[in-house]
């Protein structure tokens, strides 16, 4: 069992607060991914679980021992980093076997355990090579077996993917939570990547300026967004949002374009005056009335066309069938799914 | 001709002529001091000078290397084993020091420069501002004439010195990569032991390289602060061969020439440790 939670952990450099009071859970065996822009703490979070750095204030624990002043070889957590941090001078053999190496283990022990990892991860001809000799996806397949092999409790993954071209980025995603459900071992994966995030994760701790704002399950984050930063975060193509204001349920807009619209059901936190509409792009569509845009781009994908459109100057997609068709210039109406759409206060 | 290849002609002139010259000016003196020592002590007086010795002989080499009681080779082997001592000494302290120190002046994000660039001031002051203050306390300490307190002079000028050069030795290993041994179960020890300074051995054993030679050729404090072959170095002693009532030329090339074989033979072994690339592929690059 190694649940990993951190509670109430605050951490600063210097003067400058990076993590304030994050509360995090991650149950046995669950894949739970912590998602943000660049600078929200993630990373920093992810390290205070290795013992990387130290927090400030507030406690970690693993499998419910308290490990905030053990050090990072003491936690039986593994790690594997964005630049690989592979040993440019050992072999992919040693880089493996360094943990064992370390504890005194013999040779033949290191082989005898390295084998099903190297083989599980298809490294069987690489053992000899040297990381300079390896392309980027071998290489961040050695650093996931240096993790693996140790067997630890915990895994951690800090951008994993992010220096990886676009097609094996898609290749590892697939492979590395297949991996985890394998091996069923506790994940900690630091994303800025919301593609990532909702394809791996069994539930998303979406962290922005050094707090934790929501966590859930991929859909819940999508469909249910606590606030506009969430709904802006997830989501290919992104939220749409359009200011304007509420009442008497319906939702107008600032400018003189857009009009008037229906005013949707699910939002949680309806907004008396000033606020702003979101709506995410395959739960519009184009009909008789509604907001009217006027559309700037159409882009044919084969299985659906996104059509760019302009409203009082901000940009709205919608995710249509394949086969819908629109002139760039025309002007179009555009009705919400109100189960599907959301009013933020400004 | 085309204008062309006359151009390319007088590059290749030009350049070949640079070259040459820069072979002439370093490596004469060195072919100069190869026949001095070879020539018979006569040959060295004749009016006009000869270049090429009469014949060759090794009989300075043979008096160099004679352990007789106040003898030119006692006072040589003496050197030599005083300057072996000192410099091998006083680079082991100095790298022993400066690793750890640099190590953490890198990892702790220039919260030390000042600290650094402190120490580096005092390495940037002449050698005669520390003679007095260096001769009371050698004095006071006993250790004048005294190999021990020579290690103690030199590490003091090399521990600044070494600790910036293996400040940028550490530096180029990616702090991720120390990062991954330490998740791997690493003591501070290990990680240093068998991924940083693997890692940083080529720059630091040119360091070292350096730190030697300087002790090796130092002259002004071995001068003044040892007295009697107990504790004179090679440059000292060599000084001391030109210092009496009749100046041996041959007798000091030989002794000049013996003395910088070891630093190069250090440097042609060192050559090849310095594996370049070592870093490559560890981390994105």
């Amino acid at each position: 069992m190694a649940q990993v939670s951190l509670d109430r952990v605050n951490k600063s450099f210097g003067a400058v607060p990076v993590l304030k009071d994050v509360n995090i859970t991650a149950a046995d065996g669950e894949f739970l991914v912590l998602v943000g822009p660049s600078g929200c703490g993630k990373s920093t979070t992810l390290r205070i679980v290795a013992g990387l750095e130290t927090a400030t204030e507030g406690q970690v624990f693993i499998g419910g021992k308290d490990v905030t002043d053990l050090g990072p070889g003491e936690r039986n957590c593994a790690m594997v980093f964005q630049n690989y941090a592979l040993y440019p001078h050992m072999t992919v053999a040693e880089n493996i076997g360094f943990g064992m190496r370390l504890r005194r283990r013999s040779k033949a022990d290191i082989a005898v355990a390295s084998a099903p990892v190297a083989e599980l991860l298809g490294l069987g001809a690489l053992m000899d090579r040297y990381p300079r000799e390896l392309s980027g996806g071998q290489r961040q397949r050695v650093a996931i077996g240096r993790a693996l092999v140790r067997n630890p409790d915990v895994f951690l993954f800090d951008e994993p993917l992010s220096n990886l071209d676009a097609k094996l980025r898609g290749d590892m995603r697939t492979e590395i939570k297949a991996l985890q459900r394998r091996v069923g071992k506790t994940t900690l994966y630091v994303t800025h990547d919301q593609v990532e995030a909702m394809t791996m994760a069994d539930r998303i701790v979406v962290m922005d300026r050094g707090m934790v704002v929501q966590v859930g399950s991929p859909l819940e984050i999508y469909h249910q967004p606590v606030n506009q930063f969430v709904a802006g975060f997830f989501g290919s193509p992104g939220m749409n949002f359009i200011r304007g204001r509420s009442g008497d349920g319906h939702f107008v807009t600032a400018g003189r374009q857009g009009g008037r619209v229906r005013a949707p059901a699910a939002s949680g936190r309806p907004a008396q005056s000033g606020g702003s509409l979101w709506g995410s792009p395959p739960h519009s569509r184009l009909a008789d009335d509604g907001l009217a845009m006027t559309v700037r781009v159409v882009e044919p994908l084969g299985i659906h066309t996104i059509l760019v459109c302009n409203c009082e100057g901000h940009e709205f997609k919608l995710v249509l069938p394949g086969d819908a068709m629109a002139a760039q210039g025309s002007p179009v109406r555009v009705r919400f799914d109100p189960q599907r759409a959301h009013i933020f206060p400004a | 001709m085309s204008r062309r290849t006359k151009r390319r002609t007088w590059a290749s002139i030009l350049l070949y002529g640079a070259a040459a010259a820069y072979v002439l000016f370093t490596l004469l003196p060195v072919a100069w001091m190869v026949m001095v020592s070879l020539s018979p002590a006569g040959d060295l007086t004749v009016r006009p000078l000869r270049f090429i010795p009469s014949q060759i002989e090794f009989t300075n080499y043979v008096k160099l290397f004679r352990f007789d009681a106040n003898s030119a080779g006692h006072a040589f082997l003496m050197a030599l084993r005083n300057s072996t001592v000192v410099a091998v000494t006083a680079t082991a302290v100095a790298l022993g020091v400066a690793v750890p120190a640099a190590w953490a002046i890198v990892r702790s994000r220039g919260r030390f420069n000042a600290l650094l660039m402190t120490v580096l001031a005092t390495y940037m002051m002449p050698a005669v501002a520390l003679l007095l203050p260096l001769y009371f306390v050698l004095s006071s300490l006993g250790l004048l004439n005294h190999l021990l307190g020579l290690i103690l002079v030199y590490c003091a000028v090399l521990v600044p010195f070494v600790t910036w050069f293996a400040t940028s030795a550490i530096a180029a290993v990616p702090d991720e990569i120390e990062n991954a041994a330490r998740m791997d179960g690493a003591s501070f020890r290990d990680m240093l032991r068998f991924v940083t300074l693997p890692l940083a051995k080529g720059s630091l054993a040119t360091t070292a390289l350096f730190a030697i030679l300087q002790a090796w050729d130092e002259f002004f404090y071995a001068l003044l602060f040892t007295s009697n072959a107990s504790a004179k170095t090679l440059p000292v002693t060599i000084a001391d061969f030109a210092g009496g009532r009749a100046t041996d030329f041959g007798l000091i090339a030989a002794s000049g020439l013996l003395t910088a074989l070891p630093p190069v033979a250090i440097a042609v072994l060192l050559q090849r440790s310095l594996v370049k690339g070592l870093t490559a592929g560890g981390v994105k690059g």
